[in-house]
C-alpha cells in the first residue's frame, strides 16, 4: 500500500507539473504581448516595453517558466496586475466560500443520490424508478444556467419567496448565517449533482444486486435493510467515491455558472474576471490550483478504492 | 487623438464587451415588434440618437438616503492615486471612483455633449498667449480639501511633477501618457499665486485640444497633505525630482493596497463631493458617504452611495428587475425586457457613448493585392453601400433598437461635430455600390467572382497595382463575442457576396485581435488580416484622431495613410482655428479610413424615486457620475 502511495504520489507530481508547462506555454506562449493585452489597442510602444519589463516579460519564455518555478517552489503564486494582489492572497479569499458552497452542495447529493440510487436499483422498472429517471435525465440534461435561470424566475421574480442573488457578505460561513440567501445556488449546485450521481449510484447497485455474495446473503435471511446496508452498499458505493474525487474539484473550481448567475463572488468568478482581464499570473495560479485538486482528487479517490478493494493496487 | 489613447483603448474593450449577446444573426429588419410588442424596436425610433427619453427632473428634493449604484462585472476599482497606471485604468476607476472624490481641473461632459463643463471644473477657462506657448490657469476661488485648506494652483504642480516622476519610473505608470505629449510637453509648470498656474509648453498647441484633451486629465492634488515619502515624513518640496520621485513611491505603494483603501487617512483628504467609507477587497463592493466639507456648486443631498459588485449582467439584470438596485447599466442582451424594467418604477435611458464604432480595414495587407483594392477610395465607398446601418440598428438579432447610426469619428452628441455627422455619406446601397464597381472596370458576378476589366489608373480603370483578372477576396476576424460582432459580420459579407465580392468571415478573441491584427504592434503580421471588428474606440472630448489616424500614429491598427488627414490632425493639435477638428472629422466621415459602423447606446436605468436634473442623467452614457445633484424623493 505504502509503495502503492508513493507512486501514485510521484505521478501526480509529475502531471500537475505538466499542467504548469502546458498552461504557461499556453497563456504565454499564444499572446505576443502581455502587455498589449492589458494596456490596450492604443497604447504606446512605449509604454507596453515598459509593463513587458516591469513583468518581466521581455525574457524567453524558458527563462520567464523557470522564474515563474522558482518563486512556484516558494510557495509564491505571483502577483495580479489587474488586481493589485497576490495570488495567494486571491485565491485563499475566494477558496473558503467557494468550498463552503460546493461542500455543502456535495454532501446534500451523496445525502440525497445514495439512497436514491440504490432505492431506484431495489425498485429498478416501477413507476417511481421511471418517474426518478426522468426527473434526473431531465436535470442532468438541463444547463445549470438554465436550471438556475428557472429557479429564480418562479422563486425569486415570480413567488418573490427568495432573493435572486446570494448573499453579498464575504464571510466564508454566510451559507449558515444567511441560508435563506444561499438556498437557491445550493440547490441548484446539489441538484445537477444529484441527477450525476444517482445515475451512477443505480447503475453501480444494479451491478452488486446481481452479485453472488447478494444473493448468499439474502438466502441467509438477512432483511433487506441489512442486505443493502451491510453487504451492498460499500461494494455499489466504490464507483461513485471515484466520481465524487473527479467532481470535487470541478465543484470547488468549475461553479463557475452558479456564481455568475447569483452573483456569488468564489473561484469561477475569478477565473472568469481574470480572462477578461488577460490576467496571466491570476490564470496561471487559479489553473495550476485546479489541476492540482483535481489530480488529489483522483489520487483521493484511488486511495479509498485501494483500501477497500486491495485488487486495485496490482492494476 | 489625445494623450488619453491608452484610457480609451481599455474603455473600448470594457465597452465592447458589454454590447449584445444577440439572439440570432439575421440581418434584416423584420419589422416585427421587439420590447414593449409595439412593432418597433427596444429604443423605439430606428437609428434614433437615444434610447428613450430623459425623465424630467421631478419632486421635492430633500436630503439623506442610500443608493445602490451596481459595478460593472468585472470592473472593480483597485487603485487610487489619481495617476492610474494603464493595468488597473477604465473609466469606471476614473469616472466613477476616482471623480467622486478628487475633481479634475476641467470636468466633462456638459450634459449629453462630451465638452468641456465650466460651471463643474475647478478653473476658469485657460488663457493662451506667447503664440499658443503659454497658457495661464486660473483657480476658482472657494474650492477646498476637505481638511478645509483652500485648493491651490501648488496642487496642480503637484499633480504634474508626480506624474513626472511616475513617468520617468515607468511609461506604464500612467494610463493617458503619449510620449510626446502631456506632461512631455510641458516644459515648465509654476504656481504664480495661490490661485494662477502658468504652464511653458515646448510648442505651440491648439487652445482646444489642449483644454479639453490634455487638461481634462489633470487633477489637482493635495501637496499640503500628500507630500511626503512616508505616513510620518516630513513634507518636501516636489519640485525637486528626487523628492517626487519619493513622495510617488510612497502614493502609488499606498495606492496598490485595496485592503486600505477605506481606512488609509491619506485617501480620506478629497475635494469632490464624496469620501470613501467602505471597501470590501474580497467581495470589490464599496461605499462612499456625502464629504459634508464639500465646496462645489452643489452639496451632496445623498448621504450614502453602495457600489455594489456583480459576477454577470444577469445576476444585475435580476437584481433590477427585483427592485434591489437603484440604478445600473442594462446590457443589450436584455434590451427586449426594458418594458418589465419600466413595469418595476425605473426610469430606461440610453445614448452612443463617447466613441465610434468601425470595421477596421488594413492598408498594408499585401495577400492577393488587398492593399491595392483597399487603398482605392471607390472601394471602400462600394464597401461601405453594403453596410445597412439603419437594418442592423432595427434588427433583433443585431442591435434591438439600441444604437445610433455613425459614420463618423465623433457622436452627433460632440459640439465639435457638423449637423451631418449622422447621416451617412454612403447610405446602403447595393446598387450604388454595384454602379461603383462597374464604372471602375469591374465585371460584376453576383454571387460569383467579380474581377478587374479594365487595369490601369484612370477615372473609369480598376487604380493602381490592380491586375486584369483581379477578384476582390478579403478575410475579416471579429470578435468572438458577444454574438452581435458575427452577425453584423456575416451580414455585410452576405450582402458582398451578392456582387461577387467574397469576405470570409472567422472569429477571434478580442485579445488576439488587439495584439496581432495591429500593424504597429505586430508588423510581421499584416499579411495575416484585411479586416477587423470588435467594439471600436472610445474618444476624448476633442475627438482627434492624432495617434489613431495619422500616417505616423503608434495606434493607427490598419496603417491608413492619408496626406490630407495628417494635414488635417495637424492642425487640430497645432492650429489656431479651434473648431478645426469638425473638418478632420469631415474628410474623415467620407474618406474611410474604416468601415463605419452603429454605435451602441450606454442605457441606464434608475429607479423613479430617484430625481435630479435632466443634464445630470443625459451624461450618465458617457460614464460619468454627478450624484451630488440626485436626490431621493
Amino acid at each position: 500500500m505504502i509503495q502503492y502511495v508513493l507512486r501514485r504520489l510521484a505521478t501526480s507530481a509529475i502531471v500537475v507539473l505538466g499542467v504548469s508547462v502546458i498552461t504557461f506555454i499556453i497563456l504565454h506562449g499564444m499572446s505576443g504581448s502581455p502587455g498589449r493585452a492589458i494596456l490596450g489597442v492604443q497604447a504606446s510602444a512605449e509604454a507596453v516595453a515598459a509593463f513587458n519589463r516591469e513583468n518581466g516579460y521581455d525574457d524567453s519564455i524558458v527563462v520567464q517558466y523557470f522564474s515563474y518555478l522558482g518563486k512556484l517552489l516558494h510557495g509564491d503564486l505571483g502577483y495580479s496586475y489587474k488586481l493589485n494582489q497576490s495570488v495567494n492572497a486571491l485565491l485563499a479569499e475566494n477558496a473558503g466560500r467557494t468550498a463552503m458552497l460546493a461542500g455543502v452542495a456535495l454532501l446534500l447529493a451523496i445525502v440525497i443520490a445514495v439512497p436514491l440510487g440504490v432505492f431506484q436499483a431495489v425498485k429498478r422498472n416501477s413507476v417511481g424508478d421511471n418517474v426518478v429517471t426522468t426527473l434526473t435525465f431531465v436535470a442532468y440534461s438541463m444547463p445549470v444556467f438554465l436550471f438556475a435561470m428557472l429557479l429564480i424566475q418562479v422563486f425569486a421574480l415570480g413567488l418573490g419567496i427568495l432573493p435572486a442573488q446570494a448573499s453579498q457578505s464575504s464571510s466564508t460561513f454566510v451559507i449558515f448565517t444567511e441560508p435563506r440567501a444561499m438556498l437557491l445556488p445550493v440547490l441548484t449546485l446539489t441538484g445537477v449533482t444529484v441527477a450525476l450521481y444517482s445515475r451512477y449510484q443505480r447503475s453501480a447497485a444494479l451491478d452488486q444486486l446481481a452479485q453472488d455474495y447478494i444473493r448468499v446473503a439474502r438466502a441467509k435471511g438477512l432483511s433487506t435493510r441489512m442486505v443493502l446496508t451491510r453487504h451492498l452498499l460499500r461494494n455499489a458505493c466504490l464507483p461513485l467515491v471515484t466520481l465524487i474525487g473527479m467532481t470535487i474539484p470541478l465543484l470547488l473550481a468549475g461553479n463557475l455558472v452558479v456564481e455568475s448567475v447569483f452573483n456569488y463572488p468564489g473561484l469561477g468568478l475569478l477565473f472568469f474576471n481574470s480572462l477578461n482581464n488577460q490576467d496571466y499570473p491570476v490564470l496561471l495560479g487559479y489553473t495550476l490550483v485546479a489541476s492540482t485538486l483535481t489530480v488529489l482528487g483522483n489520487l483521493l479517490a484511488d486511495l479509498l478504492v485501494a483500501a477497500s478493494d486491495p485488487r486495485t493496487q496490482r492494476a | 487623438m489625445s494623450s488619453s489613447r491608452t484610457r480609451r483603448a481599455l474603455v473600448t474593450a470594457t465597452l465592447a464587451a458589454i454590447l449584445p449577446l444577440a439572439a440570432c444573426s439575421g440581418g434584416s429588419d423584420d419589422g416585427k415588434a421587439a420590447a414593449g410588442g409595439n412593432g418597433a424596436p427596444a429604443g423605439g425610433k430606428s437609428g434614433s440618437q437615444t434610447f428613450g427619453e430623459l425623465p424630467a427632473e421631478s419632486g421635492t428634493p430633500k436630503d439623506g438616503g442610500t443608493i445602490d449604484i451596481a459595478q460593472q462585472p468585472g470592473a472593480g476599482p483597485y487603485y487610487v492615486l489619481p495617476i492610474v497606471p494603464g493595468a488597473f485604468n477604465s473609466t469606471y476607476v476614473t469616472y466613477q471612483f476616482q471623480r467622486l472624490m478628487y475633481r479634475p481641473l476641467y470636468w466633462f461632459p456638459e450634459g449629453a455633449s462630451p465638452k468641456v463643463n465650466p460651471a463643474l471644473s475647478l478653473a476658469e477657462l485657460p488663457e493662451f498667449s506667447d503664440d499658443n506657448k503659454t497658457v495661464t490657469i486660473k483657480l476658482r476661488p472657494g474650492y477646498t480639501w476637505s481638511d478645509g485648506s483652500a485648493v491651490e494652483a501648488g496642487d496642480v504642480v503637484f499633480f504634474i511633477n508626480l506624474l513626472k516622476a511616475a513617468l520617468k519610473k515607468n511609461a506604464a505608470n500612467w494610463g493617458g501618457y503619449t510620449p510626446g505629449q502631456f506632461p512631455d510637453n510641458v516644459m515648465s509648470a509654476k504656481a504664480t499665486s495661490a490661485n494662477v498656474l502658468t504652464l511653458k509648453l515646448k510648442e505651440k498647441y491648439n487652445p482646444e485640444w489642449f483644454t479639453a484633451d490634455e487638461l481634462t486629465s489633470v487633477i489637482p492634488l493635495p501637496a499640503k497633505q500628500w507630500a511626503r515619502a512616508s505616513a510620518d515624513g516630513p513634507i518636501l518640496d516636489h519640485n525637486s525630482p528626487k523628492n517626487a520621485e519619493a513622495i510617488y513611491t510612497y502614493l502609488d505603494k499606498a495606492s496598490r493596497d485595496p485592503a486600505s483603501f477605506a481606512t488609509n487617512p491619506l485617501w480620506q483628504t478629497v475635494n469632490g463631493p464624496y469620501r470613501l467609507s467602505g471597501f470590501d477587497v474580497t467581495t470589490n463592493f464599496y461605499s462612499m458617504t456625502a464629504n459634508e466639507a464639500y465646496t462645489g456648486s452643489q452639496k451632496p443631498r445623498i448621504k450614502t452611495l453602495n457600489f455594489r459588485p456583480f459576477t454577470s449582467e444577469t445576476a444585475k439584470f435580476n437584481q433590477l428587475l427585483s427592485g434591489n438596485l437603484t440604478m445600473a447599466t442594462v446590457d443589450q442582451s436584455h434590451v427586449g425586457q426594458v418594458s418589465a424594467l419600466k413595469a418595476a418604477g425605473y426610469n430606461v435611458y440610453g445614448a452612443p457613448r463617447m466613441g465610434f464604432n468601425f470595421i477596421m480595414l488594413n492598408f498594408k495587407d499585401t495577400t492577393d493585392n488587398v492593399d491595392k483594392l483597399i487603398g482605392q477610395l471607390y472601394i471602400r465607398q462600394a464597401l461601405q453601400h453594403l453596410i445597412d446601418q439603419p437594418g442592423y440598428i432595427a434588427s433583433k438579432g443585431m442591435y434591438n433598437g439600441a444604437a445610433a447610426e455613425s459614420y463618423g469619428t465623433a457622436p452627433a452628441s460632440s459640439p465639435y461635430a457638423s449637423d451631418t455627422v449622422a447621416t451617412a455619406p454612403y447610405p446602403y446601397d447595393p446598387n450604388a455600390a454595384r454602379k461603383l464597381l462597374e464604372d471602375h472596370g469591374w465585371k460584376v458576378v453576383p454571387n460569383g467572382a467579380t474581377t478587374c476589366e479594365r487595369p490601369g489608373t484612370g477615372a473609369t480603370e480598376c487604380g493602381a497595382g490592380i491586375p486584369q483578372g483581379q477578384t476582390i477576396k478579403f478575410n475579416l476576424f471579429h470578435r468572438s463575442e458577444p454574438q452581435l460582432h458575427s452577425a453584423v459580420s456575416t451580414a455585410f459579407a452576405s450582402e458582398a457576396r451578392k456582387l461577387g465580392m467574397t469576405i470570409t468571415v472567422a472569429p477571434k478573441t478580442f485579445s488576439f485581435l488587439i495584439q496581432n491584427y495591429n500593424v504597429p504592434a505586430a508588423p510581421s503580421k499584416a499579411g495575416e488580416w484585411a479586416m477587423s471588428t470588435w467594439g471600436g474606440f472610445s474618444t476624448t472630448p476633442y475627438p482627434t484622431m492624432t495617434g489613431t489616424f495619422d500616417s505616423k500614429g503608434s495606434g493607427n491598427v490598419g496603417a491608413y495613410d492619408d496626406p490630407k488627414t495628417d494635414e488635417l490632425i495637424q492642425a487640430s493639435v497645432h492650429g489656431e482655428d479651434r473648431q478645426a477638428v469638425q473638418a478632420e472629422i469631415e474628410h474623415l466621415r467620407t474618406d474611410l479610413p474604416v468601415l463605419w459602423l452603429p454605435n451602441a447606446h450606454t442605457i441606464w436605468a434608475w429607479k423613479n424615486t430617484l430625481s435630479g436634473p435632466q443634464d445630470t442623467f443625459a451624461a450618465l452614457p458617457t460614464t460619468v457620475l454627478t450624484p451630488e445633484y440626485w436626490y431621493l424623493k
